[in-house]
């Protein structure tokens, strides 16, 4: 008859099991019996006991009897098989493969080298299954891994492989065994075991170093309504990885991590002193402490540690450590403990150098640089408004950090804060953070304006300066902001500010004043009498030079250079009026030479005697038209030209008036054109008219006459 | 009880006119049994919980968010973003990855289309009555899809030769990840998804490749490769109309069937394929 499932009851050490599948095999080992002249035989000879196996998968509840055989290496496990049992059964493998929500099932593997006792029972009656047993769900657990260098940890692990061998062999001797039924070897010989374990994840690096990077795996298990604190755990080296591309499937990485020694979980009991400094020894007491493969305070590794036992290790507390949990891992799993940690204030002894500007780099020295997240110019503390860096800050070591000024510096002490550790230091001066100027504008301009300021850290300026002269006002808008007034006097030059500590910094261009001129003096000229223009500002460096330093001067439209010129009262330009010059305006041009001025001067051109130096050709034809020039001075205004003399045959007295249409064409102080002049006719047909004449200019109250030069008329 | 009429089927914030609307909700258990023992112990899940959303509904021309769905599938960036769209039946809420949406368009009869999603999350809220928050026949019918102003190809080839009915078909691939220690996927990926024709004409062009035959030309003499349905108003006039547009390009002929019935001329169905 065939019996179901139901009636036969599990038990693993005396615990009832949710066993799932159970298989029981033995076999023996017999070799036939072969003489010499016989190809056959009946008869065979056991050459060994009877090894039995039972493979055992059951659901994991919370409570594994088998799980802790892992790490132990004496002690039988007992098996009840519904009537059958076993009293020495060994683990020879145990493994856990885990998928997204699915039950966790554990599948294991146990030896046994005894005859199986008892026998199976089929008249027990099944009990019924109730629902007081959790059933725990991979969705429940974690799965975490840890990189014991600290860089590559793993999320998104789809899929977990664990699995657990040794090696198992019985050691007979001769004699061996109470009878052939019942023999029992003498000991069993546990051989190498190792942890294999291989996840499927997102991590797609190809980074694979030849000595195996350390990697720990440790799979949680959890249940909502239990309180479960049970994990399996590997610790050991990667030892290979596939990357796997499928259509129609994720990119994947598999990685496998082999751990080849095996260790009971660790515990920690407690520690001793409770509360001590960083830097200090702490003692940590506990079991299965032995082969420890990593000891953090928190997120930092102990600077040092020593296992003195299985139930002590001493390791040293980093300097930079903040309380929390001690992180131990040995190859038997991980543990947390927390301690505490009384923190050494922060002191700042140097600030090297006391002063600087925007982005320079500044050394601050002291003790206990640990776990700092704020470096401030301006103390911040005890209520009072303070600045930070905007700029970055590196912590060198516990004594040294390297800050950069930052934009909003002010003349005040630095502080050094760690939050985590709820300390803070501060210098012992103050630091002068320097101002400085970027642009200022507008940059040129009349005493008196405003001229606004940009740059870093204002605050604190004790003076603005253009051209080493104090400006008369200045507001410090804002840290990075001043608006300053031009002083008068010669602020041809770069703008600077004082600060504290006697800091004076300057602009990198210079502030160039507008030239101011405020009169002509005299103001009534003529053509070549010296004139003087006053004003302010008449410096080299603002004036267009013609060279000789003479500096380029309009006189309404006539240029001409003139030279700087000062006394106890003002400076100015002197020269000489040009003779073309006429009424107007007068104008200074800037250093570009084309530009001018704004503020002008006005004169009055005094007209003068003009004075005829030559004419141009100096004779004519009867009857034909005359084109030329004559050249002189002072012949603006010129009203008429006059030619007038008489030889011993011909006496000519024309005097033409100057029209605008064809007699002359132009009238430059210097010159005049003569065009198509018609009035060298007459005379007598038959002499000869050539002759000398008296050209004179005339104009209202003076008349210029051209001398020693003289103009014929000659018979056509 | 709530009546039919008080229940909302409302996809991406807007409602449509369903004929039926299903919500299936499957979690995967497995009875837990143990050697000894009679009965089980628990259920237990053995995989995630997905959900499963089928509606059948009147088929608009002037919008439809599964054809947005399509559209954006086919030239959109679906490696960085899966689209999913929000149902709600009943008050009852999921996020769906659309598997399959179809429709048979017949002469005489209004498109009826059907879509069915996946919901790997799991569902919120419990039913209840509709609150009038949402909008329905927003064109009053005039925009509906119907076999009168379905044209295939487009509109001015459609008489060329004639079609007396077409199914379409899409159907896409949705592959969910989930890690240990997670009940919900932490994405969800496209894989594929593919666009099926069949339609029923009474000419028959033959299939003489062995590489296939490309729909681009095979429908009609000027390679017209659309699919129109323009919405039902424009039986009555020419203003205010909207069409809702399928390319047949890319697809290819994979089968051709002529039958011939007594009571009835022969009839040639032609099914194409696009791989997407």
């Amino acid at each position: 008859m065939y019996y179901t499932f139901r009636q036969f009851p599990i038990l693993i050490n005396g615990s009832s099991i949710l066993a799932e599948s159970c298989g029981i095999s033995f076999s023996n080992e017999l070799n036939p019996s072969l003489t010499t002249q016989k190809h056959g035989t009946s008869e065979y000879v056991s050459i060994n006991n009877i090894q039995g196996s039972i493979a055992l998968n059951y659901y994991f509840t919370g409570n594994d009897p088998i799980k802790t055989y892992i790490n132990t290496e004496t002690g039988y496990i007992s098996g009840y098989f519904g009537g059958l049992f076993v009293k020495s059964g060994i683990l020879q493998s145990y493994s856990i493969k885990a998928t997204p929500v699915s039950p966790v099932v554990v599948n294991t593997n146990l030896l046994f080298f005894e005859q199986l006792g008892g026998a199976l029972n089929t008249s027990t009656t099944p009990s019924k299954a109730i629902d007081d047993y959790k059933i725990v769900n991979f969705s429940d657990c974690s799965l975490t891994t840890t990189n014991v260098s600290n860089v590559d940890n793993i999320e998104n692990i789809s899929e977990f492989n664990y699995s657990f061998s040794r090696d198992v062999k019985p050691v007979y001797t001769i004699n061996t065994g109470l009878n052939l039924n019942n023999l029992i070897p003498d000991r069993i010989y546990l051989g190498a075991k190792q942890i294999e374990t291989s996840f499927i994840c997102d991590h797609l690096t190809g980074t694979f170093p030849l000595t195996g990077k350390n990697q720990i795996v440790t799979l949680n298990f959890r249940h909502p309504n239990l309180s479960l604190s049970d994990s399996i755990s590997c610790s050991g080296l990667v030892r290979s990885k596939t990357i796997d591309f499928k259509i129609n499937d994720y990119v994947t990485s598999q990685v496998s991590v082999v751990q080849s020694i095996t260790e009971n979980p660790p515990r920690i009991t407690g520690i001793n002193p409770n509360y001590t400094y960083p830097g200090n020894f702490l003692r940590i007491s506990g079991d299965n402490l032995n082969n420890v493969t990593s000891l953090y305070f928190e997120d930092l590794p102990a600077e040092n540690y020593y296992v003195l036992s299985n139930t002590l290790i001493s390791g040293i507390i980093p300097t930079g450590a903040i309380s929390g949990n001690i992180k131990l891992n040995t190859f038997g799993g991980y543990v947390e403990y927390p301690y505490n940690l009384t923190y050494p204030n922060i002191s700042i002894s140097n600030v090297t150098p006391i002063s600087g500007k925007y982005n320079d780099s500044i050394t601050i020295s002291g003790l206990n640089f640990y776990k700092i997240d704020k470096v401030m110019f301006g103390t911040g503390i005890n209520g009072s408004a303070g600045n930070t860096t905007t700029g970055s800050y590196s912590i060198l070591d516990g004594q040294t950090i390297q800050a950069i000024v930052p934009s909003s510096g002010i003349w005040d002490y630095i502080s050094v804060i760690s939050t985590q550790r709820q300390k803070s230091g501060v210098s012992p001066f103050k630091f002068a953070a320097y101002p400085q100027i970027q642009t200022f504008t507008p940059n040129t301009g009349l005493s008196g304006i405003n001229v606004i300021l940009s740059g870093f850290n204002f605050t604190g300026v004790k003076g603005v300066w253009f051209n080493d002269i104090l400006s008369p006002s200045y507001t410090v808008t804002h840290n990075t902001g001043i608006v300053a007034k031009v002083p008068t006097g010669n602020v041809l030059g770069y703008v600077s500010l004082s600060g504290v500590s006697g800091v004076r910094v300057y602009s990198d261009t210079y502030f160039y004043p507008e030239v101011v001129l405020t009169g002509v003096y005299p103001s009534q000229i003529s053509a070549g009498q010296r004139v003087i223009i006053s004003g302010l500002n008449f410096q080299s460096g603002l004036l267009y030079n013609l060279g000789d330093d003479t500096f380029q001067v309009s006189f309404n439209g006539a240029v001409t250079g003139m030279t700087l010129w000062m006394n106890n009262y003002m400076t100015g330009l002197s020269g000489y009026l040009p003779s073309e010059a006429q009424t107007g305006p007068v104008y200074i041009y800037k250093t570009d030479g084309a530009s001018v001025y704004s503020t002008t001067g006005n004169y009055t051109k005094v007209p003068g005697t003009p004075i005829l130096s030559n004419i141009t050709p100096d004779f004519t034809y009867t009857g034909q038209y005359y084109n030329g020039f004559i050249e002189g001075s002072e012949l603006f205004n010129i009203t008429a030209v006059r030619f007038s003399g008489n030889d011993n045959t011909f006496t000519l007295n024309k005097q033409f008036l100057i029209s605008n249409t064809y007699l002359i064409d132009d009238i430059l102080g210097y010159r005049l054109n003569i065009v198509n002049y018609t009035g060298f006719t007459g005379g007598l047909a038959y002499h000869n008219y050539t002759g000398t004449y008296e050209v004179q200019a005339i104009k209202t109250n003076y008349t210029g006459v051209l001398s020693d030069i003289y103009f014929t008329v000659n018979r056509s | 009880m709530i009546y039919y009429d008080q229940c909302d089927v409302v996809l991406n914030g807007s409602g449509i006119m369903a004929e039926s609307a299903e919500i299936g909700v499957s979690p995967s258990l497995a009875p837990i049994y143990s050697l000894g023992r009679r009965g089980v112990w628990n259920q237990t899940p053995t995989a995630p919980i997905t959900s499963n959303i089928s509606i059948n509904y009147y088929l608009e021309s002037f919008f439809d968010h599964n054809k947005n769905t399509i559209d954006f599938i086919k030239t959109g960036d679906v490696t960085t973003y899966a689209p999913c769209s929000t149902i709600i039946i009943g008050n009852v809420t999921g996020s769906g990855y659309l598997d399959s949406f179809s429709f048979t368009a017949q002469p005489n009869s209004p498109i009826m289309a059907n879509a069915s999603y996946t919901c790997f999350h799991e569902l919120i809220g419990d039913l209840q009555q509709k609150n009038n928050r949402y909008g329905y026949n927003k064109t009053n019918s005039s925009g509906l899809a119907h076999g009168y102003t379905l044209h295939v190809t487009s509109s001015g080839n459609s008489q060329i030769i004639p079609t007396y009915s077409l199914n379409y078909s899409f159907s896409a691939d949705w592959k969910p990840m989930y890690k240990i220690g997670d009940k919900n996927p932490i994405q969800i990926n496209y894989l594929g998804a593919n666009e099926r024709f069949v339609l029923n004409r009474d000419v028959y062009t033959g299939l003489n490749l062995i590489s296939g035959v490309s729909m681009t030309g095979y429908l009609n003499v000027t390679g017209d490769t659309n699919l129109d349905i323009i919405s039902l108003n424009s039986v009555a006039n020419t203003t205010n109309l909207s069409t809702m547009n399928f390319n047949l390009s890319g697809a290819k002929v994979s089968n051709n069937l002529i039958s011939a019935q007594i009571d009835d001329f022969v009839r040639i169905q032609t099914t194409a394929i696009n791989y997407i």
